[in-house]
């Protein structure tokens, strides 16, 4: 037997508030008689005590106890737990998506408390074979064909949900097919959170409760063009019956902007968030307050870049172009060249460099440019060309005192000139690019304008930080990741921890959210990795009546509460009977 | 009002007569048959002629034969006065149904017969006193009143079943058959009316009505227990023990009383409230010879 409000038991306290009524009721008992004649003299009981419970057992009191516990333990709710069916086949169906990770009252989660009920299910019914399938985006079979029910039920123990999305239909009826087909079980206990299209008709359904869920169901960052920095873009979902004073925290990992927002009840609402301060590629969205499935309240994002700018400086180290760079990415300091991503030559002669991105600032390379003798520029205004790398700088508020004279030896473009002077210009052949700045920076006003660190992050953007050739800005739990393009890898990992992957492939199943770290030749890229939205997304309406009529049947336990409040009917009218017929006296008592 | 008697139990009453023991003085035709000589079909003696009698009676063939002037005598059927003394203190409000309407009904039933029968029936409820008696007449009309003074009557008061019988021999001086319903159970006395009744040559029937607690008491606990009639009240732990002593002292009671109408020849039958009344009619009142 099963009882589903053993809290109801509590109640059953009120049978002190019939026993105290009924003994201060005692006190008072009087009963009229025809005459005394016969009465007097007599003797009457002893007051011993034993003779005093005697007395007291009233049946009249036993009555209201007993309606008293009828009707208590019909609000407990109890279950009669009917004799078992005895089946050939059985297949347990279980929903192993991310979903299933929700917490629920009395349960750590969703998918706990479903392989509770699986196992409650074959404990009730015998079947001489036993299949598992966990169910989701990427269904497998966690006990095939002939596995013994104890088996079955020791899978389903150690068995986890995965953090992949829902499965499809098509993919429940082929893995069935692969096990004999729907028509080969007898049973199939389908044990979801959700409920599918067309199963079987065979199919017990046992849903899980549904739980309010606050969730971050898009999520996105886009760098900014005229600007530093970046804007996110979030949609929030708010998948419950009440207003939510949310909070979105938005971090690159250093640097953190939140907005402040209410959703309403059952909604989703999209909120663009500027971070004009983030300097970082990969990026975090965390809403708060956390609910009952924390893994949608956090969302990734990783722009297609490098996470960070590898250098290898010769010469002074100018601590504005540092700086300038470091608004742009967190700079690595190499002290190989052939690591680096960029070569900076300040103030000092280069020798040939024959590959890579190499920027000379007041420098010249040998058999490649040739700074000569200073030329005052003071009084002149810079111009400049219509160039990408000048997209959102103005170089007419650009100043310089003095520019020294180049002489190139390859073909170049000038970007920037005064007085007729180069003093940025670029030069691309088939194995290097070269940025000249024809001035020391110290010489120029360029370090305290708005328009030098975006100068900086234009070269650095579209020279250094190089968007891989495949996006891996948002991938889905479950996928496998192509991670071609990126040069030989070296390491893969989340959170510090290696992570497997097919080096020959060249791929890996992204098996749970997070930001993977992927290390290569080219540097060292960030893979931002969530769960599915539809996870996270409203739930639809479940056809309730057909559910829990199979849900009853999958139990197949027996309501008791009816005739326990027939029973309590019952005896009622047996006490108003008996109290009629039994104590008239007692009832014309004044 | 409680209905005493509905059409199907005076259908089952229509068979039934009152059986008379002897013969009764009646001053109308009836159908019991009178100790004094009257018209009728039935030959019954010969007497010798008196100034005043009929002439039509004179046995002329007597006359010629013996030369002695006869008259004939025939057997006379007179009516009898049946008198309903039914009890109406306190005490008979006891009981489920209470017992006063358990005599009620017998009374009712009681007079439906004699009334039948062509007989006078009279009523008079009692407790210390008659109240309103309804005197001996004949006729179905009679039986509403009589029902109408049943329903209209509480049980309240005190018993004395001496006093109520003291009264009624002085309101109705002929003497006929009388039923006594009571429960016994007051306090004062009843022997003296009885042997009024008794002298005065009326055949006396006592119809006692208990209540089951009456006979038995509930097992109760301690209790307080309070006579209906006088309010005096006394607190005893009701056990098994108790029980026992309190059946003895009824049983002793009632072979008091039995004892007492044995020696007076004095009809006795009790009724407990839980028995139907018409197997009380057609089984202790058929087999105790009152009725037939």
């Amino acid at each position: 037997m099963t009882l589903l409000l053993p809290q109801a038991f509590y109640l059953a306290l009120s049978g002190l508030l019939i026993l105290l009524l009924h003994f201060l009721r005692s006190r008072e008992r009087q009963r009229d008689v025809s005459s005394l004649l016969l009465w007097e003299g007599l003797h009457g009981e002893p007051q011993s005590k034993a003779a005093r419970l005697r007395q007291q057992l009233d049946p009249l009191l036993l009555l209201q106890l007993a309606i008293l516990f009828s009707l208590v333990f019909a609000l407990a709710q109890p279950l009669l737990d009917l004799p078992s069916r005895s089946y050939d086949g059985i297949a347990v169906i279980i929903d192993g998506s991310a979903s299933m990770r929700s917490e629920v009252d009395g349960s750590p989660s969703k998918y706990t408390l479903a392989v509770d009920e699986a196992l409650s299910y074959l404990a009730e019914h015998a079947a001489s074979e036993v299949v598992v399938i966990q169910h989701s985006a990427h269904p497998v079979i966690l006990a095939g064909e002939g596995t013994s029910r104890a088996d079955a039920q020791a899978v389903l123990r150690f068995s986890a949900p995965t953090w992949y999305g829902d499965g499809r239909i098509e993919d429940f009826e082929s893995l069935l097919g692969s096990v004999g087909g729907a028509g080969s079980f007898d049973r199939i206990l389908y044990l979801s959170d959700h409920v599918l299209a067309d199963l079987p008709e065979n199919t017990d359904i046992v849903l899980s409760p549904r739980v309010d869920n606050l969730a971050i169901t898009a999520f996105s960052v886009r760098e900014n063009v005229t600007s530093l920095g970046v804007t996110a873009f979030v949609e929030l979902t708010n998948d419950s019956e009440e207003y939510v004073d949310a909070q979105v925290r938005l971090s690159d990992g250093e640097n953190q902007t939140t907005l402040q927002v209410v959703l309403a009840p059952s909604s989703a609402d999209r909120f663009s968030i500027p971070f004009p301060t983030s300097r970082g590629t990969v990026f975090t969205a965390r809403v708060s307050p956390e609910d009952r499935f924390a893994a949608d309240n956090e969302r990734y994002y990783s722009l297609d870049r490098p996470i960070d700018i590898r250098v290898f400086w010769i010469g002074d180290q100018n601590r504005y172009l540092l700086t300038a760079l470091r608004a742009v990415a967190p700079v690595t300091r190499v002290e190989e060249i052939d690591r680096a991503d960029l070569v900076i030559v300040e103030g000092v002669e280069s020798p040939l460099l024959h590959q890579g991105v190499v920027l000379l600032v007041n420098a010249g390379m040998t058999d490649v440019v040739d700074l000569g003798e200073s030329i005052a520029a003071s009084s002149e205004t810079p111009s400049a060309i219509d160039h990408d790398l000048l997209r959102a700088v103005s170089a007419e508020d650009f100043r310089v005192r003095e520019l020294r004279e180049a002489t190139f030896e390859i073909p170049y473009q000038t970007l920037i000139e005064i007085a007729g002077h180069p003093l940025l210009t670029e030069s691309v052949d088939v194995h290097r690019r070269l940025l000249v700045f024809t001035a020391d920076l110290m010489n120029t006003n360029l370090p305290i304008t708005v328009d030098f660190p975006i100068l900086v992050r234009n070269i650095v953007n579209d020279l250094v930080r190089v968007p891989s050739e495949i996006s891996a800005s948002s991938l889905i739990a479950g996928d496998f990741v192509d991670l071609s393009g990126r040069g030989a890898i070296s390491a893969l990992e989340l959170r510090d921890r290696a992570v497997d992957y097919s080096a020959e492939l060249e791929s890996f199943r992204a098996e749970s959210p997070g930001i993977y770290t992927l290390r290569t030749e080219r540097g060292a890229y960030a893979l931002a990795v969530n769960i599915p939205i539809s996870e996270s997304q409203l739930l639809a309406e479940v056809d309730d009546t057909r559910v829990a009529v199979r849900a009853e049947e999958a139990r197949r336990h027996f309501p008791l509460w009816p005739l326990l409040t027939a029973l309590a009917l019952v005896v009622l009218i047996l006490e108003m009977l008996l109290y009629i017929g039994l104590t008239p006296q007692l009832r014309r008592t004044p | 009002m409680p209905n005493y008697i509905d059409e199907a139990f005076l259908q089952r009453l229509a068979n039934l007569r009152f059986i008379v023991k002897g013969r009764r003085k009646g001053r109308l035709s009836g159908s019991h048959i009178s100790p004094r000589a009257g018209v009728s079909l039935e030959f019954s003696d010969y007497r010798s002629y008196t100034p005043g009698d009929d002439f039509r009676y004179i046995d002329w063939n007597v006359y010629g034969r013996l030369d002695r002037v006869l008259v004939k005598t025939f057997v006379h059927e007179a009516d009898l006065p049946i008198y309903l003394l039914v009890d109406f203190s306190a005490s008979m409000s006891v009981g489920t149904p209470r017992k006063a309407q358990y005599a009620a009904q017998f009374a009712a039933a009681m007079a439906f017969l004699g009334l039948r029968g062509l007989d006078r029936v009279g009523l008079f409820p009692f407790n210390t006193q008659l109240v309103q008696g309804i005197p001996p007449r004949h006729g179905m009309g009679q039986m509403g009143k009589i029902l109408r003074r049943l329903r209209e009557s509480e049980p309240g008061g005190r018993t004395s079943i001496d006093q109520a019988i003291s009264e009624f021999v002085s309101q109705s001086r002929e003497s006929g058959i009388v039923f006594l319903i009571t429960d016994f159970l007051g306090a004062e006395g009843y022997r003296e009316g009885l042997s009024r009744l008794q002298f005065r040559g009326d055949d006396i029937n006592v119809i006692q009505v208990l209540a089951p607690e009456d006979v038995a008491p509930p097992m109760l606990g301690t209790t307080r227990i309070v006579d209906v009639e006088s309010s005096q009240r006394i607190t005893l732990t009701i056990g098994q023990r108790t029980r026992e002593e309190y059946a003895q002292r009824f049983r002793a009671y009632q072979d008091d009383l039995t004892g007492f109408f044995t020696s007076r020849g004095i009809s006795h039958f009790t009724a407990t409230t839980d028995r139907p009344m018409e197997r009380f009619i057609h089984e202790d009142l058929r087999i105790g010879g009152i009725l037939q």
